[in-house]
């Protein structure tokens, strides 16, 4: 009915032992994870699209006004471009507790939609200083950001590619 | 079998995670403050712009809407760097917990 002394030697000399035990167990195999790794393809492919958006842009303020320079005529820029974006999207939310690097590349996707509304609009007067200049400022902005996002992400040897 | 003292523990956790910090806070904070600046300029040029006629409303709603989506992506990236630094922070602090439980057992 009582526990005998014996049983109660054992259990005052050995709990605070196996307690420390039983602790040193879960914190070695405890560490926190607040947000996802570095992704090599998301930083390869936010420098290239980068580039080739700023490239596209200085080239539409250029031909602004002429045939070239209409939606028209550069509707495979958008629809090279939505394709790659909806790759890194599709990235992003497949890997784990990225919610925050796939928020961006949706701003991103906003973005391009609302460059292609823009040089809709438009019609034969193409994208203008007034626009590309605002646009490139916008886009510049999101990819440094996402860049240096990533270069924050390259926290620890493991990185995703 | 040495004590615990948790008081001196938990005084050695915290500073753990104020060195591991260090100024990486404040750093995120004057990046997103000067970047947010950039685009209000921008902004505030578009507005200029349509009020003199240059573009319509449509196209300045629209390029507003652009800079405002940067401003965004800008606010993301400040609210992951802060995540990466407090994961460092509770892991540099969890690290000491257990050296400290580590040379009592």
């Amino acid at each position: 009915m009582f526990p005998t002394p014996s049983i109660l030697f054992i259990k005052s000399r050995f709990l605070l032992p196996l307690t420390l035990i039983l602790l040193i167990a879960l914190i070695s195999g405890c560490s926190i994870k607040l947000i996802s790794d570095y992704d090599e393809l998301i930083d390869q492919y936010a420098t290239e699209l980068q580039s080739e958006i700023e490239t596209f842009l200085i080239k539409m303020e250029r031909l602004a006004g002429t045939t070239e320079g209409t939606y028209i005529k550069n509707i495979g820029f958008y629809e090279e471009i939505q394709g790659t974006l909806t790759t890194l999207a599709l990235r992003a939310e497949m890997l784990d507790d990225n919610k925050i690097v796939a928020e961006q590349i949706a701003l991103l996707q906003k973005n391009l939609e609302n460059l292609r509304e823009l040089h809709e609009l438009q019609g034969e007067k193409g994208l203008s200083q007034e626009l590309a200049e605002p646009m490139k400022v916008a886009f510049n902005t999101q990819f440094k950001a996402i860049i240096k996002l990533q270069n924050a992400l390259k926290r620890g040897v493991k990185t995703t590619k | 079998m040495a004590s615990f003292d948790g008081k001196e523990v938990l005084k050695e956790m915290l500073e753990a995670a104020r060195v591991s910090l260090g100024d990486s806070v404040p750093k995120a904070y004057e990046y997103v403050e000067a970047e947010l600046k950039k685009l209000a300029k921008e902004i505030a040029k578009v507005e200029t712009n349509r009020i003199i006629g240059e573009i319509d409303h449509r196209i300045a709603q629209i390029l507003t809407d652009s800079l405002i989506n940067a401003a965004k992506t800008i606010g993301l990236t400040g609210k992951g760097i802060i995540s990466v630094e407090a994961e460092k922070a509770i892991n540099a602090a969890l690290a000491v917990l257990k050296n400290a439980i580590k040379a009592v057992a």
